[in-house]
C-alpha cells in the first residue's frame, strides 16, 4: 500500500485561507491521484506555487491525515 | 400515482435575525402557508421538515414536533428530514411522494434553520459535519469543496475569476429586488474581485449567506386544490441522485454527477427537455457552483455557462433567468430552509405574485438544490395548474 501512496498527480487543490480554526491557516488541500484508480485527498507542504498535473510525494502522515510534498521537478 | 399541487406557499424574512427562535420562525411560515392555501391547520396530516443543523446550532431536535406546536396542531405527526443543503428540497420530494401514492392528502414541508447562534469557525464546523471525518480533520470546510471544483473547472474551460464575480453581481442585483432577503445591497464586479480571499479562488463574495429563516408549502391532489386555490401550482417532476460524500471519490471535480442523473430522471418524467424550462431557482452556494449546476443541468454546454452568465444570459431580463429571487448569494442560505424557499419563489413567480421581480413568459419553472460533498442532488420542476 505505501508504495502505492508515494507519488501520485494534483488533480484540483486550493489555499485555504478560513478554516474551521483547527489547523494553523492557510494550508493547502489536494486531490492527488496515486493510479489504479486511487485517490486521496492530502495536505501540501510546499511554499511553490501548486499547478494542477504536479507530482506529489507523500512526506509524513499526522494526527489530521496525509501530508504530501510538491516534486521539485513539477511534472 | 395522481398529480399533486401546491395550494399554499409562505417564507419569512431571511437574514441574520438574533431575536427569533425556530419556534416562531416555524409558526410564522406554517400558518402564512396555511393562510395562503385557504386551508384549516386541522386539515394537515403530516408535517415535513427540513433542516441540517438544529442540534448543533440551537439544542433543539425533533423539529417536525417543534413546527406542530408552533401551528396550533401538536398532535399531527411530522418527520425531520435532513440531507445537509438538500433538507428541504428532499422534504418536498418524500411529501410529493406520499400525497401521489393516496397516503395523505393534506401535508405540510416546512424548512426552517438557525445559523447565527455562533462565531463563525463553529458554524463552519457545523456545516463540515457533511463530509466525512477524515475530510474534516485534513481541513476540508464547504468552501474548500467547492473550490477544488473551482480550480478543476478553471483549468479546463478557462473560467475566470471575473466570471465567478458575474454570477455574484447578477444575484446581488436579483437581492436587491426582493423584500425577504437576507442582503439588499448592490456590489461592483471590483468590489467583489477585491474581497477576501476565503479558498482559493473563491473570495468572501464568491460564498453564499450564513441565514437564519424559514419557509412552507401545503400540497394536496390537484384534484381537489380548486376548492382551495385559484391558482395551483402542480409539481410535474420530482428526482433525487446521490454520489459519494468523500472528497477524494468524486465522479468528476468539474460536474456534479448527482444532478446530471436527477435532471436526466426529473426531465425524463416531465417528458420536457433543459430548452423547455423558463426559469430556475439553482443552488449558488458559491459562484462556481451556479456555473457547474447550469452545466449538468443541461441548460448550457460544458464551459460555456461562464461566458454566458457575463452576457446576461441568466439575467433577470435575460433568456433564461436564473436565481431571480437572489439565490443563496442574496436572498440567502437558511441551509434546510433554502430548498423550500426556493419552491415559494417558483410558486410566486408562476402565480404572476413576485411584484417587481416578476419574469415574463413564464411556463415551465425548475428548482434544484445540491446537499454536502455534494453527496446529493434534488431537481423539481413546476407548472401551472390552473
Amino acid at each position: 500500500m505505501r508504495s502505492l501512496s508515494e507519488t501520485g498527480s494534483i488533480i484540483t487543490f486550493t489555499k485555504v485561507h478560513k478554516g474551521d480554526g483547527h489547523l494553523p491557516e492557510p494550508y493547502i488541500l489536494a486531490v492527488i491521484d496515486l493510479g489504479q484508480g486511487r485517490r486521496v485527498l492530502a495536505r501540501l507542504d510546499t511554499d511553490q506555487e501548486v499547478r494542477i498535473g504536479q507530482t506529489a510525494v507523500f512526506a509524513r502522515e499526522d494526527e489530521n491525515g496525509l501530508i504530501y510534498s510538491v516534486s521539485a521537478q513539477g511534472n | 400515482m395522481r398529480p399533486v399541487s401546491i395550494i399554499g406557499a409562505y417564507e419569512t424574512r431571511w437574514g441574520v435575525l438574533k431575536e427569533r427562535t425556530i419556534h416562531d420562525l416555524l409558526a410564522e411560515a406554517g400558518a402564512g402557508a396555511l393562510t395562503n392555501a385557504g386551508l384549516e391547520s386541522e386539515a394537515i396530516q403530516f408535517i415535513y421538515l427540513g433542516n441540517a443543523f438544529a442540534e448543533t446550532l440551537t439544542g433543539q431536535a425533533a423539529l417536525a414536533s417543534v413546527a406542530a406546536d408552533a401551528i396550533g396542531i401538536p398532535h399531527v405527526p411530522g418527520i425531520r428530514f435532513e440531507c445537509a443543503c438538500c433538507s428541504g428540497a428532499a422534504a418536498l420530494r418524500d411529501a410529493y411522494l406520499h400525497v401521489a401514492a393516496g397516503i395523505y392528502d393534506f401535508v405540510l414541508v416546512a424548512g426552517v434553520e438557525k445559523m447565527n447562534t455562533r462565531p463563525m469557525p463553529e458554524i463552519l464546523r457545523a456545516i463540515a459535519a457533511s463530509f466525512s471525518q477524515e475530510d474534516q480533520a485534513a481541513g476540508i470546510v464547504a468552501p474548500a469543496v467547492f473550490a477544488l471544483y473551482a480550480q478543476a473547472h478553471m483549468a479546463k474551460y478557462g473560467t475566470t475569476r471575473a466570471h465567478l464575480a458575474s454570477v455574484a453581481a447578477k444575484n446581488y442585483a436579483n437581492g436587491l429586488l426582493n423584500p425577504v432577503a437576507h442582503w439588499r445591497k448592490p456590489v461592483s464586479i471590483d468590489e467583489i474581485l477585491a474581497s477576501p480571499m476565503i479558498a482559493e479562488p473563491l473570495s468572501r463574495h464568491d460564498c453564499s449567506l450564513v441565514t437564519d429563516g424559514a419557509a412552507a408549502l401545503v400540497l394536496c391532489p390537484a384534484e381537489s386544490a380548486g376548492r382551495f386555490q385559484t391558482k395551483p401550482i402542480n409539481i410535474k417532476a420530482s428526482a433525487i441522485a446521490g454520489e459519494s460524500y468523500k472528497i477524494a471519490c468524486r465522479d468528476s471535480y468539474t460536474s456534479f454527477s448527482s444532478t446530471v442523473r436527477a435532471a436526466a430522471a426529473a426531465y425524463a418524467a416531465a417528458k420536457v427537455g433543459p430548452k423547455d424550462i423558463s426559469a430556475a431557482e439553482t443552488h449558488d452556494c458559491f459562484t462556481i457552483t451556479e456555473l457547474i449546476n447550469l452545466e449538468d443541468l443541461g441548460f448550457f454546454a460544458r464551459g460555456d455557462a461562464a461566458g454566458a452568465t457575463q452576457a446576461g444570459f441568466t439575467s433577470r431580463g435575460g433568456a433564461l433567468p436564473i436565481n431571480v429571487s437572489g439565490g443563496l448569494k442574496a436572498k440567502g442560505h437558511a441551509i434546510g430552509a433554502t430548498g423550500v424557499g426556493q419552491v415559494v419563489e417558483a410558486v410566486s413567480q408562476l402565480r404572476g405574485e413576485a411584484g417587481v421581480r416578476q419574469i415574463d413568459h413564464l411556463d415551465l419553472f425548475l428548482t434544484h438544490m445540491l446537499g454536502g460533498a455534494p453527496s446529493v442532488s434534488v431537481v423539481h420542476i413546476f407548472e401551472r395548474g390552473y
